[in-house]
């Protein structure tokens, strides 16, 4: 997972008790491309054609990039939050993130009947263009962002990302289990999906299958303050999931960035499609914890062995968040 | 509180009496499994039936390596709390084509499990494995009371689906009738609803083509079942008695019976890889835990955070605990028939202890004597199902036109418990059948075993 660094220098530092420090009317600026990309599944040379959501370069790419989920944007509650989309795809583009405010202006065609239909939720960047996109006193939470146009087609072929807002007091280090999935079908020529098409074939967390085999540590450690770990899980794809973490219990705390009341004690969690859901774990042993889809969308392309899952690495006194491992777990 | 004595003619306490004395003895029917703290169990090969005729290649965990048939699903496991507990597998699976046969596992969510230095099998994806032939034990503490599951760790997609799970429950301190250490976790009665389905096509592959054969497919990703089993069994195979020997691969029912105003717990667990939103007729449900924690806002405040519901969100590999109640309260009739309806309905509804309850039927004493809001139709204008008694009211049969009833022999009152997601109440298409089973309300007195 790409992490921009763009906003380090606003983080906040950690304030026990206080679940969420609130700079009020601070704003900032990201801004994203969205791109032309390819993925390359674990069981085959040939990439399958992808969009994704880059960190904007300042033009747009000369051929395509390398996909992955689009980069991690780290908010601060109650600051303004402003995103700069270039388009370098040729159809228009734009970006909505469910349970965030903004204004929006749904975009109109006409369709051969004469008929009024939606294709965006919003205003877009058009082929080549660019547009902006604001949302006012950000809530805190894990969101979802994504294309706003054509969802049924430009979120499956991978404009997606996550973003994050604020941190727990119980829990300063994070993880972001972002899931979603690829049906290789709809990408040559980019298809909506549609209940009788869609039959997704890699299952995918942060981008990865289980068997691609890389480490991308996530936590750094630096700020630790207690064992608590939050994992934020986030549903990009159109399928449920059920994601299990094998051996503790979790608490989850929050669901689309609600907090709940009480927390709900579980090893085991719903993460329906388009869903985010906070949960934090206290491990008490260093070691290898699997986490996994219980849905069982562990196959790649068919072949047992690959899908969503990964393990949290645990090793006292850091934590780290180590993918797609083979070994022991518990 | 008041006391209220609802009397319509003179009589007969003595028939109170002999259902109190009825009630002590059946208190506790309970789930069909094998107790202890070792377990010896062991993948094999199987097959299960579904009603419609198939017959599918299973593998399923076995109680013990020798004589034990894989079953489907594996053995309920059913241990105390605090036990430390230890489940030696075994590997005996074999496989078509003469291949070598892939390793198998066990994980234990929920549990913090080590694997015994003395038989630690093979290091695999989620947790240690027993290869071909060869062994592999694990050891937990059953630190938490509740309802767990188990099932394969090794290649899950594949063999979570060809049969390798099961059920753990973990009776607290408190007692076996008690689902947690808190008295509102009390029950009379409990049955388990351990939920799966079958996709056929992987099965066949399989038997035919070894487990190899999958990978040629796009079965696993593009999966679709077509078969819905409770316990193991799809409908109407979930009625027939437990260890039925025309199952021998599939040992437990589920026959939810009870009487009113008595707690049955239900432990549902979510054994495959789909939804399944299971939906009980006659009452709401009471959800008191998930995942083996009771829904308590602070430790020992009992089930504070529960709530009804009338669909038990099920999900793969999650344990929800609910527990459902039945009176016959909001009818607004005398469910033991009234004296207009003929003098042998008559009875009192004796509450004693003010909550508007017999306190023997459990009847609701403010709809007594309230009459049966139906003129029931001539018989030969009815079509008769096999659940009908010949009568509206709790207990009594009554004539029925040669061959038919016969279902319902006590005269208990039959509620349709299934999966809400309708189209999994069939085999391969046939209706009815799948994940759906009946709930049989049994008058006060009735024996239930």
């Amino acid at each position: 997972m790409n992490r921009t660094s763009l906003l380090k220098s606003l983080r906040i530092p950690v304030l026990l008790l206080v679940a969420f420090f609130s700079v009020a009317s601070s704003s900032f600026a990201l801004n994203l491309a969205a791109v032309e990309a390819r993925w390359t599944p674990p069981d085959s040379a040939t990439p399958i054609r992808m969009w994704g959501f880059i960190p904007d370069p300042g033009s747009c790419p000369a051929s395509p990039v390398a996909w992955n989920v689009g980069p991690l944007q780290i908010g601060t509650p109650g600051a303004n939050l402003t995103i700069t989309l270039r388009n370098c795809l040729s159809e228009p583009v734009s970006l909505v993130i469910p349970g965030q405010n903004a204004t929006l202006t749904p975009q109109e065609i006409t369709d051969g009947q004469g008929r009024k239909r939606v294709r965006a939720f919003t205003h877009e960047a058009p082929a080549g263009g660019t547009a902006s996109y604001t949302w006012n006193n950000i809530k805190a939470g894990t969101f979802l962002y994504q294309s706003g146009s054509s969802p049924a087609k430009q979120v499956h072929m991978g404009l997606y990302g996550a973003l994050k807002v604020g941190q727990y007091y119980e829990a300063p280090n994070d993880v972001l289990l972002l899931f979603s999935e690829i049906d290789p079908a709809l990408h040559a020529t980019a298809a909506a999906a549609t209940p009788l098409s869609y039959r997704p074939k890699y299952f995918l967390i942060n981008g990865k299958t289980y068997s691609s085999g890389q480490q991308i540590p996530v936590v750094d450690g630096n700020s630790r303050v207690t064992n608590n770990l939050l994992i934020r899980f986030a549903n990009a794809g159109l399928m449920s999931h059920t994601p299990v973490l094998q051996g503790p219990h979790m608490k989850i705390i929050a669901e689309d960035g609600n907090r709940y009341p009480y927390a709900r004690e579980q090893y085991s969690v719903l993460l329906a499609a388009g869903k985010t859901l906070d949960a934090i774990w206290h491990p008490t042993d260093s070691g290898n914890y699997a986490l996994y889809d219980r849905s069982l969308s562990l196959s790649s392309n068919g072949a047992p062995g690959g899908g969503m899952l990964v393990y949290l690495n645990v090793r006292f006194p850091w934590i780290m968040f180590i993918p797609a491992i083979t070994g022991a777990g518990r | 509180m008041h006391m209220r004595v609802i009397r319509t003619a003179f009589q007969v306490t003595v028939l109170g009496a002999a259902f109190m004395i009825l009630l002590a003895v059946n208190a506790g029917a309970m789930i069909d499994g094998i107790s202890g703290t070792t377990f010896n169990l062991a993948a094999k090969t199987g097959h299960v039936s579904t009603p419609d005729g198939g017959s599918y290649l299973l593998w399923g965990y076995a109680n013990g390596a020798g004589m034990g048939m894989a079953q489907y699903p594996g053995p309920t496991l059913i241990v105390n709390q605090g036990a430390t507990v230890q489940v030696k597998l075994t590997n005996s699976l074999t496989v078509a084509g003469g291949g070598a046969p892939p390793n198998v596992s066990i994980v234990f969510p929920g549990q913090r499990v080590t694997v015994l230095p003395s038989d630690p099998g093979v290091p695999g994806v989620l947790t240690n494995e027993a290869a071909p032939g060869k062994t592999v034990t694990y050891q937990f503490k059953a630190d938490n009371p509740g309802t767990y599951t188990y099932y394969s760790g090794t290649d899950s997609a594949l063999q979570v689906e060809m049969g390798l799970f099961g059920a753990i429950i973990v009776r607290p301190s408190t007692g076996a009738n008690y689902a947690y250490n808190h008295q509102d976790t009390q029950f009379d009665r409990e049955n388990l609803f351990l939920l799966s389905e079958m996709d056929p096509r992987i099965h066949q592959v399989v038997e035919n083509f070894g487990p190899a054969g999958v990978a040629g497919t796009d079965y696993l990703a593009n999966y679709f079942p077509v078969l819905w089993f409770i316990n193991g069994r799809a409908a109407p195979d979930t009625m027939s008695e437990p260890m039925a020997p025309w199952l021998p691969y599939q040992p437990y029912n589920c026959m939810p019976m009870m009487h009113p105003g008595e707690k049955l717990l239900m432990r549902v667990i979510g054994g495959g890889r789909d939804l399944h939103p299971f939906h009980h007729h006659g009452n709401h449900a009471r959800v008191i835990a998930r995942d083996g924690r009771l829904l308590e806002s602070a430790p020992n405040s009992g089930p504070d955070l529960s709530y009804e519901v009338f669909t038990i969100q099920s999900h793969p590999g999650s344990t929800i605990d609910a527990i459902f109640e039945w009176t016959g309260k909001g009818l607004g009739w005398d469910i033991y028939g009234t004296t207009a309806a003929g003098p042998e309905f008559a009875h009192d509804c004796m509450d004693m202890d003010g909550d508007d309850f017999d306190d023997m039927t459990h009847e609701y004493c403010p709809d007594h004597n309230k009459p049966f809001p139906v003129v029931l139709p001539p018989t030969q204008e009815l079509t008769l199902g096999g659940f009908y008694s010949g009568s509206p009211y709790l207990g009594l049969v009554s004539s029925l036109p040669p061959g038919e009833g016969g279902l319902n022999p006590n005269g208990g009152y039959v509620f349709m418990w299934h999966s809400h997601t309708e189209k999994e109440m069939v085999n391969f298409d046939i209706f009815p059948g799948g994940m759906m089973t009946m709930l049989i309300i049994e008058a006060p007195g009735v024996m239930i075993h």
